[in-house]
């Protein structure tokens, strides 16, 4: 029987696996077991998909999977792609994080861009040139206990049920999740239109097991969570995002006295220690129960007398407001376009700068309003 | 004009400008029934799924303002609009009969429970034989209600309390002419985000977007009483909004 939690990772070259492995063992918790594939396994015939699957299965399965983008090194998988790799986790309901070499390589922007949750995938940056590879194992180790920690979350509420479907929504479970059950329909919005989302539970056959059911629709609140809850400012804000809706300066909300006035919005849900996440309710909830018309002003009325305005990045003469997730930098509603289709429905504060948008917008099939 | 095509399009900008103001829609298909086939002129329009329903969270500091405005705790509230209109299948304003209701429910999560905050129907109607509103009826007009005609059903069904709406007195109060257009034009104004408003509003200000009231007989007394009966909420006369 399983004692261990595993990590299996996938890793090419036979020069920098030892290094990453070893950084990954180094930050994982005690309980966690890095294992890598090395290929050479006992099937050699058969699709690729089949081959590592029953290799994969050889290995004892895994809790989540890290692989390198390219794999043409593996022995007996001569072209093997992350590609194949997604699938097998995607059909086992592993969480998977793929990484390429360098902080602003081609291929990890290109993964960037891609809107990773939609291909159910985290994505890992390798800073090879500085040979970082301890931040790189830290942010593993933060996605890691994030997705573990929304599958014990599910394991333990559908354990009540006694493998009967409950029956909620994904936007209902998150909600329960982040126990936040007053934001579900803002969390429903975040899951409109992506249609994709929901294709899981088409692929998962009858024979599945309840607890791979359960397995794959945590990868799912995993991705979900990471690559678009928390990454399109709406029901969260990143710091910049913070500063921008409360009308601070980047610098005024740096102050450690500003942001204590604010520690009650700190968002502690999962994947909470990668950056810092604000509940954008809660900040309102604190200026407007203050009487305040802005941030600027609570924290004025709070003593901070030098607190200074946020500025609008295409026209600093007006406070900002809304945050550009291009140039991921406040910019005023009036100097931004918003509803961007590639965006999800909730996400009002997620915008894109009318100069970038400008740049775009011909190459992305968008029409100025 | 394609009147199955023109709802449609409405009901799409009009769930987009929800979506942008922090409501969600699950279903807005129009339906459209023949009343007299096979060679139907007139039909009734109705939506797939019976009514829309308009979904948004009440929490503190929310955008949408409701939990301090209404004094509401934590939970949820859904807008229903049941419509159902006797339309000319070639002319989208050539409405025999109306009848719109809505529903305000209020989800409390800390009870578990819902609740009928407000109840009403807009109506409009004309007998056949005299293309001529009941006796005493006001040609538009809204009643509030605990249980609208269509819509109680299904509070019946969710089990929502209505006694806040018990007692009230069923009155008819004159209105403008309120068929779906400007009820979904209505709620916009009060509940979206003033950008998503507008762009609704200049949707609806767009060419033949609007209502006006083409119906034979008040056709007729529209020519003798130019600008008399106009339909038509305020919001429709006022100069082109400033682009936000």
């Amino acid at each position: 029987m399983k004692t261990k939690r595993t990590v299996l990772l996938f890793e090419d070259s036979k020069t920098e696996r030892p290094v990453i492995l070893a950084a990954l063992e180094k930050t994982m918790p005690k309980d966690v077991a890095v294992i890598p594939f090395i290929g050479g396994g006992n099937s050699k015939k058969g699709t690729y998909e089949s081959r590592i699957k029953k290799d994969f299965k050889a290995l004892g399965g895994a809790d989540f999977i890290i692989c390198d983008q390219d794999l043409s090194l593996i022995p007996d998988y001569p072209g093997l792609s992350a590609q194949v790799v997604t699938a097998l986790a995607y059909a086992e309901g592993i969480p998977v994080a793929l990484y390429g070499r360098g902080k602003e390589d081609f291929m990890t922007q290109r993964l960037k861009a891609r809107r990773p949750f939609l291909e159910r995938r985290f994505v890992l940056h390798l800073d090879h040139l500085n040979w970082d590879a301890e931040k790189f194992a830290v942010k593993a180790r933060i996605i890691f206990d994030g997705c573990q920690q929304i599958l014990g979350f599910l394991e333990r509420n559908l354990g009540k049920k006694k493998g009967k479907p409950i029956g909620w929504t994904p936007a209902k479970w998150m909600s329960q999740l982040l126990e936040r059950p007053q934001i579900v329909n803002r969390l429903d919005l975040y899951g409109s239109g992506d249609q994709q989302y929901l294709s899981w539970l088409i692929a998962s056959g009858k024979e599945d097991e309840p607890k791979q059911l359960t397995r794959v629709l945590a990868a799912e609140l995993s991705y979900w969570l990471w690559d678009s809850i928390l990454r399109f400012p709406g029901i969260t804000v990143n710091m910049v995002a913070a500063a921008s809706l409360l009308n601070l300066s980047p610098a005024t909300w740096d102050k450690p006295n500003v942001r204590a006035l604010f520690e009650a919005a700190k968002y502690h849900g999962p994947f909470g220690v990668d950056k810092e996440f604000w509940w954008r309710d809660e900040l309102q909830a604190i200026v407007r129960r203050a009487g305040a018309d802005d941030g600027l002003a609570f924290v004025k009325a709070k003593g901070v007398k030098a607190a200074v305005r946020s500025s609008c990045r295409v026209d600093p003469t007006l406070p900002a407001g809304c945050y550009c997730m291009l140039a991921e930098k406040p910019v005023s509603q009036a100097n931004s376009v918003g509803s961007i289709p590639y965006f999800p429905s909730g996400a009002d504060l997620a915008r894109i700068s009318r100069p970038e948008f400008k740049r775009v917008a011909p190459w992305a099939g968008l029409q100025m309003p | 004009m394609d009147v199955y095509n023109h709802y449609q399009g409405l009901l799409e900008v009009f769930t987009k400008c929800a979506n942008e103001s922090s409501f969600g829609i699950p279903d807005s298909r129009v339906k459209l029934t023949k009343l007299h086939p096979p060679a139907a002129t007139w039909y009734q329009l109705e939506l797939q799924a019976g009514y829309l329903s308009l979904k948004t969270d009440i929490s503190d500091g929310h955008i949408n303002g409701i939990a301090e405005a209404w004094g509401l705790p934590s939970g949820e509230l859904e807008i229903l609009i049941y419509p159902r209109e006797q339309i000319r299948i070639d002319d989208p304003w050539n409405i025999k009969r109306s009848q719109v209701e809505i529903a305000y429910l209020f989800y409390n999560i800390e009870l578990d429970k819902t609740a009928l905050l407000l109840g009403l129907h807009f109506d409009f109607g004309v007998k056949n034989d005299i293309d001529e509103p009941e006796v005493a009826h006001p040609l538009f007009h809204v009643t509030l209600t605990p249980s609208p005609m269509n819509l109680k059903g299904i509070l019946h069904h969710r089990k929502v309390d209505t006694t806040r709406m018990e007692g009230i007195p069923s009155v008819r109060l004159p209105t403008a002419h309120m068929t779906l257009p400007s009820v979904l034009l209505s709620v916009a104004a009060d509940h979206f985000q003033p950008a998503a408003f507008n762009k609704f509003l200049r949707y609806m200000r767009g060419e033949g977007n609007y209502p006006t009231m083409t119906n034979n007989l008040f056709e007729q007394r529209m020519k003798k009483q130019k600008n008399r009966m106009r339909s038509c909420a305020w919001y429709a006369d006022l100069p082109p909004v400033t682009v936000i």
